[in-house]
């Protein structure tokens, strides 16, 4: 028997369906078998769906063969097959291509939840420091220099705090 | 049928946290030294301030592994671990902490009917203490790193056990569920990603796990939770006032397979005990309440009869399901 997909090769794998009762057979070769991998697997999880998406994404950009991750040596490649990192260091090695896909899979791409207590000190700080000194461009641009120069003071202080925990540590 | 609690719909919730440590490689990177010693730098953690009683995989047979499953304590990812794999569980059950799963800590709260708030608070609490002692992964754009991408940000799965059997019987599920799919929200089967619907029993729980905190995405699914509750109670409401002879003779056949059959496989009994639980919430087989159904669904999975007794073949479990089951009833 031919395959069914092909008309060319021998079908030597045989598989059969039954969908709310209806049975469907499919006769297929090695090769087109391979293509379909889906038949053989109905139960299509969220971690397939987002390596399946990882190979999609790029295919019209070419980048360089980029070095593997400096801290396990997972290349991005691996990473693309199996769609999970190595190490938590591998996020910031591919953080570029990363972005767009996380996005595309998760909506955003912005952690706005819990922020762990001991590493996001020094960190909640520096997220008060972005915020001043957005601020005060918008202060600068309207003209208010009074307001600047407050919020000027706000951030030197808030980094003068910064910098004494750096130091505590 | 007013006397119907939203507990009798909502089974179960359930809050896990995925969290890794920095100074480690994932899981299934690491050698065995270093397994055992994020194992030990977690055990260390928690003990500082909490009594967790420590389990290694390796300890386990696969009966007793698979009935962990079967209870929700661990994850079937968790089981087909060998030397590497741990976990802690609290005094009280409610609190299981996996060692070395997909991601090095996954800790997961459970509790009856919809409370995923007080699962959240009580993993909060477990994850803070841990945190106190080891230098967690954590990203200032993407929040707690994890091994998949599916669930960096947060690393939160809430997720809420709902039983259906109206909707089921009626043909709707299918509609609804996929109609709740479009809202970023996952639905599964009891044992989780793959696993198929049995007792017309269904996990909902949110797609994504960055973008938003921990209390927004709560806040969603108990908002769909209380539209399929309400959804469910409708379809009983009408089915009590057009079906109800029909009802009525399902829910006693069902009782009486139940109370005399002397074999029964995992499937049928699933089915049934999922019509006479219904029966009860609906006042329709009184001698069926006050009897815990969905625990009585638990106990009658196949690893969990065969703790009772590890020398069953499928067949004699068969029979002890149903003697179980007939023991249970007529209590």
């Amino acid at each position: 028997m031919l395959c069914n997909e092909c008309g060319k090769n021998e079908a030597n794998v045989h598989l059969t369906h039954i969908i709310n009762g209806k049975k469907t057979e499919s006769h297929l070769c090695e090769e087109c078998a391979k293509k379909n991998q889906t038949i053989f697997n109905p139960n299509f999880s969220m971690e397939n769906l987002f390596s399946a998406m990882l190979n999609n994404s790029f295919n019209n950009k070419t980048y360089l063969p980029a070095k593997g991750c400096s801290n396990c040596g997972m290349t991005y490649e691996n990473f693309r097959t199996t769609g999970k990192f190595g190490c938590s260091q591998c996020i910031d090695s591919f953080k570029g291509r990363l972005k767009p896909v996380i996005k595309s899979i998760q909506g955003y791409d912005r952690h706005t939840g819990k922020i762990p207590k001991r590493t996001g000190g020094a960190y909640k700080v520096q997220m008060d420091i972005e915020r001043l000194k957005n601020e005060l461009r918008c202060a600068v641009e309207r003209e208010e220099y009074e307001l600047a120069a407050e919020l000027r003071d706000k951030i030197y202080e808030l980094e003068k705090k910064k910098g004494d925990e750096q130091f505590e540590k | 049928m007013s006397s119907l609690k939203n507990n009798d719909i909502v089974i179960t919730s359930r809050i896990r946290l995925a969290r890794n440590l920095k100074n480690y490689k994932f899981p299934i990177y690491m050698t065995e030294s270093e397994s055992k010693s994020v194992i030990n730098e977690i055990y260390n953690a928690i003990s500082k301030h909490e009594n967790y009683k420590l389990t290694y995989m390796k300890d386990l047979s696969d009966v007793k592994k698979n009935s962990l499953i079967e209870n929700h304590i661990i994850s079937p990812a968790l089981a087909n671990k060998r030397n590497e794999g741990a976990f802690l569980l609290s005094p009280d059950g409610k609190t299981s902490v996996m060692i070395n799963e997909e991601d090095h800590i996954r800790i997961q709260t459970i509790e009856d009917g919809l409370s995923l708030k007080e699962c959240w608070k009580l993993s909060n609490e477990v994850d803070d203490i841990i945190e106190e002692s080891v230098d967690y992964a954590f990203d200032r754009e993407l929040g707690y790193i994890t091994a998949c991408p599916t669930n960096i940000g947060t690393g939160m799965r809430a997720s809420v056990m709902l039983h259906l059997p109206a909707l089921s019987i009626t043909n709707q599920i299918d509609k609804l569920l996929y109609g709740v799919s479009q809202l970023g929200v996952a639905v599964r089967g009891v044992y989780g990603e793959g696993t198929k619907s049995i007792g017309h029993l269904y996990q909902i729980s949110n797609q994504g796990t960055l973008g938003a905190s921990e209390e927004t995405l709560i806040d969603k699914i108990n908002q769909i939770v209380m539209q399929i509750i309400d959804k469910e109670k409708n379809t009983r409401e009408h089915l009590m006032k057009n079906n109800y002879d029909d009802l009525e003779d399902d829910f006693y056949r069902a009782y009486g397979l139940l109370t005399n059959a002397r074999k029964m496989t995992v499937d049928e009994a699933m089915k049934l005990l999922s019509l006479i639980k219904l029966g009860s919430e609906m006042g329709i087989t009184p001698m069926v309440k006050g009897k815990n159904i969905y625990q009585l669904m638990i106990w009658i999975q196949p690893n969990n009869i065969s703790t009772i007794d590890t020398e069953l073949s499928p067949k004699d479990r068969d029979k002890k399901r149903a003697e179980i089951i007939r023991r249970e009833l007529l209590r």
